[in-house]
């Protein structure tokens, strides 16, 4: 075996001109040997070492000598577990002396790695001897350069160092230390002048995270040793450590192309401030640090410097209290105290007139008080220091004294407002540090001013104060001497009404009104929260009310942000007090306020904030919604004058807007999270039922009123317990069916039934009562509930029912089986729809028909249905057929009511039929209908009108899917899609919504690569469409979106080559300065900008 | 070595938020209309308030154009240099006229004239050509005020002025940051 392994390790480097692979291999099979060997006993580790004599020892190759100490690590990383005392003797006191050997360092700090991590057995610790310990580091700080070497070997002895500052025989290396102090040793290196000599120049982040580590552990073990001398190393090198150390800060790092491990800025950062926050001795030398360095421009370095400030300020708080309470060290601290104040004051506060731009940006002044409310800690219980050093301050002063002028401020620049606030933040920020300095502040302040006085004369900065000083305190209220606060605790009632006067009255400058009164508003809301002893319910109540006077006052103060912010404030008091009295107040109020435009959507955004701030808990909050929608729909059933016209009615469409697009929504997903059944359901149906009927009665349906009533009904039957459901399914049922009986039993659904509206009302609630069922299997008959709705769709001549009605019958054959499908609603298409649509001569009817076609389609698509092709194709048949002779207007609306079957529109209609999450059934029917309407394109080019119906569903096609679906249909798609925007251009249509989503789509598809290149085909077309399309007059909103869309096409275009575009430059430049004096701003500008990108074309 | 700057330590304010005072309308639309999100109900208001009506051009989307042109020697933009500010611009969008006086930071700035080109080819690029523009030097702000309004306020030596190409490329240099969005 001896023999065998001898050859084999005399064979490893004698090939010559053998691979690194190669070579690798024979080591690996060497040691393995060698391994083997030893732990069978046949071996021993100075036999290998003797046998690896002549590789070791090769003066002439450092190839052998490495290849040689790298089997020697292998062999020990396996047997260190096997390895005796003796034998590991010898072995480092070899690797020590083979550290001078600047060619194999690598491989012999590997060796010394293993030795000192212990073996490949994880667990197993370094059983080397407090002597080897020493023998190694010794050799280690002697014989190795650190920063003479590439940057592996410098790792792998950043990793040794760390190794040996973790070993048990730690003490050694740090006696070391204590011997180099002495006198007769004064050449030694002491072991933070090593780490320093270590660390000078080092540039690699592993290396630093390394060695920042190292410089931490050693000084605290160093520190907390006890021995005098050791604590002498740690002062006798601080300025060394902290010479080297300020090297590194500002810290500008990015990570180099071959690092493995990431290290981020973060880590890196931390590393260094540890080390800096390593001692109590470093705390002056950072100060020094960061005077120097905080004049930078960048505002990261004072984040970072501020950090580390605060860092240290925390870690040392202890000692500096110490030092503080030490008479011969006092001097010397407050000397510094004063030097911190002036670093922080000086980023806070910044005297000079000149506002640096760099220097104001949002991160330095939090951080900076951050810092502050950390120095302000440290003295907060002893001294009032710092309460001192603020007021004796001369911005502090100058602040203090703004607020007491009688002068207007206004007159002063903002930024010397915006200065006096950060004064006064000052004192706040040190007021929260603790009672005792919160009272100090509270004291001296008032010395110079009265707050309560100046309050409604500088509410700017008095307020801000107010806010932040409530805002301070929060923290302190409980705490065990807040009884000593008793003066502040007297001025709350004082406090509070002079807040609620504010908001009454406000100031002039819109811009200050909007801070100051989110201030005013938080301040009140701190104060509510107080302890009970503090503020008495009377005065929260009061609080509430004004601030609900606020909300609902006609003042330029009341922004939509505002009144949300007092609703939430109102609605959180309701939860911790539980005061049905004062909300009942609150809501009958807010519920008088519904009077004028304005004032009724301020009076519905609040009820609506609290209604939905009350759904997060559950039970009587649930309620509590419950009866807000009880009484807003009672108010609008008060409301409505029964007249014609949207504006007459304003207020319950409002009501019923904000109750059916944002409270029930809202309610129901709570109902979804939280369960319970919410009792007042019948009532809030009751009432919706009369107003539906009013509404009929008046033959309103054309506005918004009539659909949010009947979502209303829908969610109401989504809200109310699972027996109440089935209730109102079985009366809806009766009702479509005239069973009269149940009719007359019923106690849910109730109408006048000899009304003249009553069998549309019957017909919609049915519809809206069924919609939303989540499963149709309740329904008994359904077959005869979807005749019966179809068949009087077909009668209908109000579009506006009629659309309703289908979108319900959609809803009900959305949930029908697979098998109800072939069995109940395909005879139901053809044999009395298509029927009725073919026979019939009426057009308006064929319209209505068409419409309950494309919704009942849409459902089927949805569920995959497998003669789906069937129904499309009749539908086509029906737009493109020339015995309707269809006019060109009623070619587009059947045109758009084709594309209801693919639109997503209706997608946020009710989702309970969870519609947006089936895409997949959306594309494939992409697909499918694309193909069919490029085939009916070629087929339909004689005929105009059937040709605008065509393209009116291919622009509600293109809008109906994923951009990426798109993609394969590129060349179709791109040409049709600029025929479609001049041909629905050139027809002065009355609703350019198609126009708008062509022209969106093109924009997307001139960022394509594919795309382009085909639209570089048709340049001429894509250009004078887009050219027509940004001079279109404006008669609804969506115009102006259509002309600035075409604007940003026409910019987009310009990533086309020259050649192209160039015959065009004249014309466009042309057409596009009328667009400069465009009627709206959103487009002149639009078209400065696309007016410079073509000038750009000319050159 | 680089020349000395004409004023080595300018005073830099920070930026505004110049806010159009809205009418009520338009308030009543906000309210209501974003906080419900997709819903109808602010579909319906859109609907209902979509009009021609038009939107004059002001001092405010005048400084808009002009506020970010960076001054040809500090780091800053105009605005930041108090160089031009809102109330400064007097604009008839009916009568078709804007007068925008500009304030250097020194009275003996050597680059006023620059600045007063820049300020009127951003104007002459964005904005109609139906307005009769006239930029000039706040009163007292400059020691050859008079020249210098003189020089910018002759149409045919502005036009020769962006026609040499050193000087074009001066003056895009400083309006790039107004066209960067």
């Amino acid at each position: 075996m001896e023999e065998g392994l001898r050859e084999r390790i005399e064979g490893l480097v004698g090939g010559g001109t053998q691979g690194e692979e190669e070579e690798e291999d024979r080591r690996r099979r060497v040691s393995e040997d060698a391994v083997r060997g030893m732990m069978e006993g046949k071996a021993t580790l100075l036999g290998l070492v003797e046998m690896l004599g002549p590789l070791l020892t090769d003066a002439d190759s450092t190839r052998a000598r490495t290849t040689g100490t790298l089997v020697l690590v292998d062999v020990l990383r396996k047997t260190r577990a096997v390895l005796t005392r003796h034998e590991v003797d010898h072995v480092l006191a070899f690797l020590c002396a083979r550290l001078k050997d600047w060619h194999t360092l690598r491989a012999t700090l590997l060796a010394c790695k293993v030795l000192l991590e212990g073996g490949e057995d994880k667990g197993s610790k370094s059983c080397l001897t407090a002597a080897n310990v020493e023998l190694l580091a010794k050799s280690l700080f002697e014989h190795v350069d650190v920063q003479s070497h590439s940057q592996p070997n410098r790792q792998l002895s950043f990793e040794l160092v760390d190794l040996l500052l973790r070993d048990p025989h730690l003490a050694t290396v740090l006696g070391m230390s204590a011997r180099a102090t002495q006198a007769e040793n004064a050449e030694e290196e002491d072991l933070l002048e090593v780490l320093v000599r270590f660390v000078d120049g080092e540039k690699d982040p592993r290396c630093l995270l390394l060695a920042f580590d190292s410089i931490e552990r050693a000084v605290h073990e160093l520190s907390k040793s006890g021995r005098s001398e050791l604590v002498e190393v740690v002062k006798k090198n601080v300025e060394g450590l902290a010479d080297v150390l300020s090297c590194y800060f500002p810290l500008s790092f990015s990570p180099p192309p071959d690092m493995k491990k990431s290290v981020t800025r973060a880590d890196l950062l931390l590393a260094l401030f540890r080390a800096y926050t390593s001692t109590p001795e470093m705390f002056p030398q950072v100060v020094q640090l960061l005077e120097d360095r905080f004049p930078s421009p960048k505002s990261e370095t004072k984040v970072d410097g501020l950090q580390l400030l605060q860092m240290c300020l925390e870690k040392f708080a202890n000692d500096l209290r110490a030092d503080y309470e030490d008479e011969s060290k006092k001097a010397e601290l407050e000397a510094l105290i004063d030097q911190v104040w002036d670093l922080l004051r000086g980023q806070i506060l910044r005297s000079e007139p000149m506002l640096n731009m760099v220097n104001a940006s949002g991160a330095v002044v939090p951080k900076a008080l951050e810092a502050l409310k950390s120095l302000a800690d440290l003295f907060s219980i002893s001294s009032l220091k710092v309460v001192d050093l603020a007021f004796e301050d001369e911005d502090v002063k100058k602040a203090l004294v703004a607020c007491s002028s009688t002068e207007d401020l206004e007159a002063e620049s903002k930024p010397h407002i915006m200065m006096h606030c950060r004064a006064l933040d000052v004192l706040s920020t040190i007021a929260s540090s603790s009672v005792f300095v919160f009272a100090g502040v509270v004291d001296r302040t008032s010395a110079h001013t009265s707050i309560l006085e100046n309050i409604s004369t500088q509410p700017t900065l008095l307020i801000h104060f107010v806010y932040k000083m409530t805002c301070a305190l929060e923290p302190l209220k409980n705490d065990v001497f807040s009884d000593s606060l008793g003066v502040f605790k007297e001025t709350l009632p004082e406090l509070c009404s002079k807040l609620l006067a504010y908001l009454a009255v406000g100031s002039q400058d819109a811009e200050d009104n909007y801070r100051t009164t989110s201030e005013c508003i938080k301040a009140l809301d701190n104060v509510c929260k107080f302890q009970s002893e503090w503020i008495s319910m009377e005065l929260i109540e009061e609080v509430m009310m004004g601030l609900l006077a606020f909300s609902l006052s006609d003042s330029r103060l009341t922004t939509k942000d505002h009144i949300i912010h007092t609703a939430k404030i109102i609605s959180s008091f309701h939860e911790a007090h539980r005061r049905q009295d004062v909300m009942d107040k609150v809501i009958t109020k807010t519920l008088n306020a519904l009077v004028g435009e304005v004032e009724s959507d301020r009076a519905l955004l609040f009820l609506s904030v609290i209604a939905e701030c009350a759904e997060e808990c559950t039970g009587e909050c649930t309620e509590l919604s419950m009866d807000i929608v009880v009484k807003l729909t009672q108010r609008a059933i008060d409301s409505w004058k029964g007249e014609m016209g949207w504006k007459s009615n304003r207020v319950s469409t409002s009501i019923l807007s904000m109750v059916s697009v944002s409270i029930m929504p809202h309610l129901y997903e709570c109902n979804c999270k939280l369960g319970g059944i919410p009792k007042p359901v019948s009532k809030i149906m009751k009432n919706l039922v009369l107003l539906l009927e009013k509404v009929l009665e008046s033959q309103e349906t054309g506005n918004g009123l009539f659909v949010h009533i009947l979502h209303s009904i829908s969610y109401a039957t989504l809200l109310c317990g699972e027996e109440m459901q089935k209730g109102y399914v079985r009366e809806a049922v009766a009702l479509l069916l005239s069973e009269e009986q149940i009719v007359l039993e019923g106690k849910l659904l109730r109408f006048n039934l000899d009304s003249a509206v009553s069998k549309e009302l019957r017909y919609l609630l049915v519809g809206a009562v069924l919609n939303p069922l989540k499963s149709a299997k309740d329904v008994e008959n359904v077959e005869d509930v979807l005749h019966s709705i179809l068949e009087f769709i077909m009668t209908l001549d109000d579009p506006n029912v009629a659309r309703e009605l289908s979108i319900s019958l959609s809803g009900i054959v959305n949930k029908l089986e697979k098998n109800q499908l072939d069995e109940i609603v395909l005879p139901l298409v053809t044999e009395v729809l298509l029927n009725h649509m073919k026979t019939c001569d009426n057009q308006t009817a064929v319209e209505v028909g068409f419409y309950s076609l494309a919704w009942i389609t849409r459902a089927l698509a949805m569920k995959k249905y497998s003669k789906l092709e069937m129904i499309l194709d009749e539908m086509f048949s029906i737009l493109c057929s020339p015995d309707y002779e269809w006019e060109m207007s009623t070619c587009l609306d059947l045109g758009e009511t084709f594309s209801l079957v693919i639109c997503t529109q209706y997608d946020n209609l009710i989702d309970t039929w969870n519609w947006k999450a089936k895409l997949l059934w959306r594309q494939k029917l992409f697909s499918t209908l694309s193909t069919k309407v490029f085939a009916k394109f070629e087929e339909k080019r004689g005929n105009p009108n059937v040709m605008i119906g065509l393209h009116q569903i291919f622009s509600c096609l293109m809008t109906s899917v994923h951009f990426s679906v798109l993609k394969p249909f590129a060349q179709d798609i791109v040409v049709n899609l600029i025929h479609s925007i001049s041909l629905l251009l050139e027809q002065d249509l009355p609703e350019k919504r198609a126009v708008v989503a062509n022209l969106a789509l093109l924009k997307l598809a001139l960022t394509d690569d594919s795309m382009r290149r085909v639209i570089q085909d048709h340049i001429k077309s894509a250009v004078e469409g887009l050219v027509a399309a940004c001079c279109t007059p404006s008669t609804t909103s969506r115009d102006i979106l259509l002309r600035r869309r075409a604007l940003e096409c026409l910019a987009l275009l310009k990533d086309l080559p020259h050649y192209i575009l160039f015959p065009y430059f004249h014309d466009v430049r042309r057409r596009l300065q009328v667009c400069l004096d465009d009627s709206k701003r959103e487009v002149r500008q639009q078209a400065g900008k696309t007016l410079r990108l073509w000038t750009g074309v000319s050159t | 070595m680089a020349a000395a700057l004409d004023n080595e330590n300018p005073l830099v304010r920070e930026r505004e938020t110049v806010v159009r005072r809205k009418d009520e309308g338009a308030n009543r639309g906000a309210l209501l209309g974003n906080y419900l999100g997709d819903g109808a109900y602010a579909a319906t208001l859109q609907e209902e308030e979509g009009s021609d009506e038009r939107e004059p051009i002001d001092s405010i989307e005048v400084f808009e154009h002009i506020r970010d042109i960076a001054d040809p020697e500090h780091p800053y933009s105009l605005e930041q240099l108090g160089i031009v500010s809102h109330e400064d611009i007097k604009v008839d969008d009916v009568k078709g006229v804007i007068d925008v006086y500009f304030t250097p930071t020194v009275a003996h700035c050597s680059m006023a004239t620059l600045i007063g080109l820049c300020i009127r080819a951003k104007i002459m690029r964005v904005l109609p050509s139906r307005f009769k523009v006239k930029v000039v030097l706040s009163k007292g702000s400059h020691s050859t005020e008079e020249a210098v309004n003189k020089q910018l306020n002759d149409k045919e030596r502005v036009l020769a002025a962006l026609e040499n190409p050193n000087l074009l490329q001066l003056v895009n240099k400083c309006l790039a940051p107004t066209e960067a969005a």
